[in-house]
């Protein structure tokens, strides 16, 4: 694919770079490359085939799926605010309550399933408390 | 292919010629897409491959949507990095949740892996040692070889911030594996 790059030298990779880092870039480039058997592209290639066909829901997923979401969203969206689900994220090194933690669930898991991004982004930000440091 | 070719620009475009052009360009993809997965999750196959196909199918939900502005390979970034978090998140709260359980800690699926073994995963922890934004940082800059600025795209940051974190994590990445010298021999014994 011929995609347009940025062809300002000081924004590419590796040009500030002296030979010993240049040196540990090769190294990571090279290792920490998983590759792929045909077998495993072909089984991906299968499997991102079966669930464009079902749009983006597993195979027999029911559409109540989303009807569900939605719901849960809107509660959700209710009790934040309102502190039922145990008030404030949690502070960096603080343990998350319960209600978070379901939150964080619904939040993942189900809220991803809504085709609008509005009520996922007001959730995605108390979700960041989670961020893995 | 270009991305506005993909994304149907300029012309209606029917949902089935849509899929096709979506089918080529994840065949194209499909292993560049698992493989920063796979280096932003810490050598982790089958977590990288869900990410990658979810990454996939939003961005062939999200392809009516896409207008040109970025390039497809950073738009398409930006959907694979968030995926990511969203991955990070969820294994955050399951292993909050597994303290309190027996659960069975989950290992990074060896299956593919070629080369040095030892080197490989002290490379890996090395970088997983980096702060997130660190990471992605030196992964997208100087192992997937994007730009700063398109990097700076794909995390929602300024290329000043992309610049620190490439430099403080190479800095890092450089003390710890110091040892492995002009000719990266592996690990000691």
């Amino acid at each position: 694919m011929s995609e347009h790059r940025d062809p300002r030298p000081d924004l590419r990779r590796g040009d500030e770079l002296d030979a010993a880092d240049r040196r540990l870039v090769e190294t990571l480039r090279e290792e920490l490359d998983p590759g792929f058997t045909p077998a495993q592209r072909a089984a991906f290639s299968q499997r991102l085939e079966e669930r464009l066909a079902h749009r983006g829901r597993a195979p027999g997923q029911p559409l109540v799926l989303a009807a569900s979401a939605a719901v849960a969203a809107l509660a959700l969206w209710l009790a934040v605010p309102a502190g039922w689900l145990g008030g404030a994220p949690p502070a960096p090194g603080e343990a998350a309550s319960p209600g978070l933690l379901a939150f964080a669930y619904y939040e993942t898991d189900y809220l991803d399933a809504l085709p609008d991004d509005a009520l996922s982004e007001e959730f995605e930000a108390i979700a960041s408390a989670f961020e893995v440091p | 292919m270009t991305s506005a070719a993909i994304a149907g620009a300029g012309a209606p475009v029917g949902e089935r010629e849509r899929l096709e052009r979506f089918r080529a360009f994840a065949s194209e993809f499909q292993e560049p897409a698992v493989r920063l997965a796979w280096r932003l999750l810490g050598g982790d196959r089958a977590a990288a491959e869900d990410v990658a196909q979810e990454a996939f199918l939003r961005a062939y939900r999200g392809l009516a949507g896409f207008r040109g502005e970025a390039s497809l390979r950073t738009w398409f970034h930006r959907i694979l990095v968030r995926e990511v978090h969203r991955h990070r998140r969820w294994q955050a709260v399951r292993k909050i949740w597994a303290t309190s359980s027996t659960s069975e800690i989950e290992l990074p699926d060896p299956r593919g892996r070629t080369g040095d073994p030892q080197l490989r995963d002290r490379l890996l922890a090395a970088l997983g040692r980096l702060s997130p934004r660190q990471r992605e940082a030196v992964v997208l800059v100087h192992l997937e070889q994007l730009t700063v600025n398109e990097t700076a795209e794909v995390l929602g940051t300024a290329p000043g911030t992309i610049k620190t974190h490439v430099h403080r994590g190479l800095k890092a990445l450089r003390e710890e594996l110091a040892d492995l010298g002009p000719e990266p021999a592996g690990v000691s014994p």
